[in-house]
């Protein structure tokens, strides 16, 4: 096991994920591992343990969590976060971390630029498709007398999603790409 | 009380089989609704890299909603459901955050005050529709069949907000299921998650996930699964085929969404429940 290199803590970090989530609590984590036990993420990905988490933040040693990249790895289920006997949550933990990893510029797995670079084009996730039956007829929303989707004035939307930070991930997109 | 319909990016995309068959019962038992007009990303999807990003995309729906004279939102995608009906309890914690969504809304002449009810298409059948109105309209009863409850995480947890329904034994898609005439016993593995959180991250991990819970669905003698979201949906579902190759099974068996199920007993046409989409094949739902 390696020794810890105890110049690599962040001891900000609680009160960084604390301005994110109230509910995150890792200080309260006694490691009794419900968490990492009821986990669906744990049982495919070896190294992902709730609780570990739980302590590394507590501790501030989470360059290593967040260089990993697998915090990405998260169901988001909240399981975890139901059954915590000590009532903290370590999906808000993971969600403040990757969070505050993208505050620092640390480029997220490419779909989720993608996925917001669509909402500020479309106002979704996703364009319309055509989709496939079972006889392999190709189908869409025209097609099946679905209404109109899509933002009115698409424009005044980028302009507000500005505001919130649109043009920050815009950016970690294209030095992903640049790399 | 007048919805205000909230489609969601996967459904308004390409899971047009949730928004028909769910248009179809609505409609069907008579709940007023309509769209929400200009409806945008609940935020869900983002969350976890932008928090100020979320709580804006899920603020301006609600603030759609009020500005068009709607009583609630209703959803029919779990993480649309979750997103929608937390955001009060977020920004009720971060004051600074509400001020900087509402400057972002402002742009679009937009502002967010408080939220309107959110109620999930599970609630809404349970709830406004009820066990006893289902009941009485059912015409072909769904016999024979034992069909595999799947609720969807966002359905249940967290238990911080008020959910649809219970976090550790949820039942009320059972008790529908049942009102069809189908068996719907609940099953160890009942609250498994359906892995889609990751599908964009690690496509082959999630539909491991995916493919392990049809497989013990199998496994256990159900023919058929049942969703009410459309994340799960596609995971438990049309993903079958992909799913079964990570884990060397072979996973065909019907996976339709509860409206679906509901529209079939009640004898509605299948194209209008948009089952043509369903990949599983459902015929056998109906002894066919």
């Amino acid at each position: 096991m390696d020794t810890i290199e105890y110049s690599t803590r962040d001891t900000e970090i609680i009160s960084k994920i604390k301005t994110i989530s109230e509910e995150a609590k890792p200080e309260d984590c006694y490691t009794c591992l419900k968490c990492t036990n009821g986990c669906p993420a744990a049982k495919l990905f070896e190294e992902f343990a709730p609780h570990k988490i739980q302590v590394a933040a507590h501790m501030g040693f989470i360059d290593e969590l967040i260089n990993s990249g697998i915090l990405w790895y998260c169901f988001t289920c909240y399981t975890c976060q139901t059954r915590c006997p000590q009532k903290t949550s370590p999906v808000q933990t993971i969600m403040s971390l990757t969070n505050i990893a993208v505050s620092w510029g640390i480029s997220p797995p490419k779909i989720y630029p993608e996925m917001i670079k669509t909402i500020s084009e479309e106002g979704a996730i996703l364009k319309p498709r055509e989709v496939s039956t079972i006889d392999f007829d190709f189908l869409s929303r025209d097609d099946l007398d679905l209404p109109e989707r899509g933002i009115k004035n698409p424009t005044q939307f980028k302009e507000a999603l500005k505001v919130v930070g649109l043009n920050e991930i815009l950016a970690l997109k294209e030095s992903e790409v640049q790399k | 009380m007048k919805y205000g319909f909230f489609i969601g990016c996967t459904s308004q995309n390409d899971s047009y089989e949730n928004e028909l068959s769910s248009r179809e019962i609505l409609t069907y038992f008579k709940i007023d609704y309509a769209d929400i007009e200009d409806q945008n990303c609940c935020g869900t999807p983002i969350k976890n890299t932008k928090y100020e990003l979320w709580a804006f995309l899920a603020a301006r729906v609600h603030a759609l909603a009020r500005k068009q004279g709607f009583d609630a939102i209703a959803t029919i995608c779990n993480g649309c459901d979750l997103s929608l009906a937390e955001l009060e309890y977020e920004l009720s914690q971060h004051p600074d955050l509400r001020e900087k969504v509402n400057k972002a809304l402002a742009k679009e002449g937009l502002q967010y005050d408080e939220p309107l009810p959110v109620r999930n298409i599970l609630t809404i059948l349970y709830e406004d529709i009820g066990l006893e109105k289902i009941k009485k309209h059912v015409k072909h009863k769904l016999k024979k069949l034992k069909i595999a409850a799947h609720y969807g995480c966002h359905a249940i947890r967290p238990t911080t907000i008020t959910r649809p329904d219970d976090a550790e034994q949820p039942t009320k898609m059972q008790e529908i299921l049942e009102v069809l005439g189908a068996k719907a016993p609940t099953y160890p593995e009942l609250l498994d998650c359906c892995g889609a959180n990751i599908i964009g991250v690690n496509p082959e991990k999630s539909l491991t996930a995916a493919g392990t819970k049809v497989d013990i669905i199998k496994q256990r003698g159900y023919n058929g699964i049942c969703n009410i979201c459309p994340f799960c949906q596609k995971q438990l579902g049309n993903s079958q085929e992909v799913a079964g190759r990570m884990i060397q099974k072979d996973l065909k068996i019907p996976s339709l969404y509860l409206t679906q199920y509901i529209g079939l007993a009640l004898g509605l046409d299948e194209e209008a429940l948009g089952l043509q989409m369903n990949l599983t094949g459902w015929k056998s739902i109906l002894g066919k």
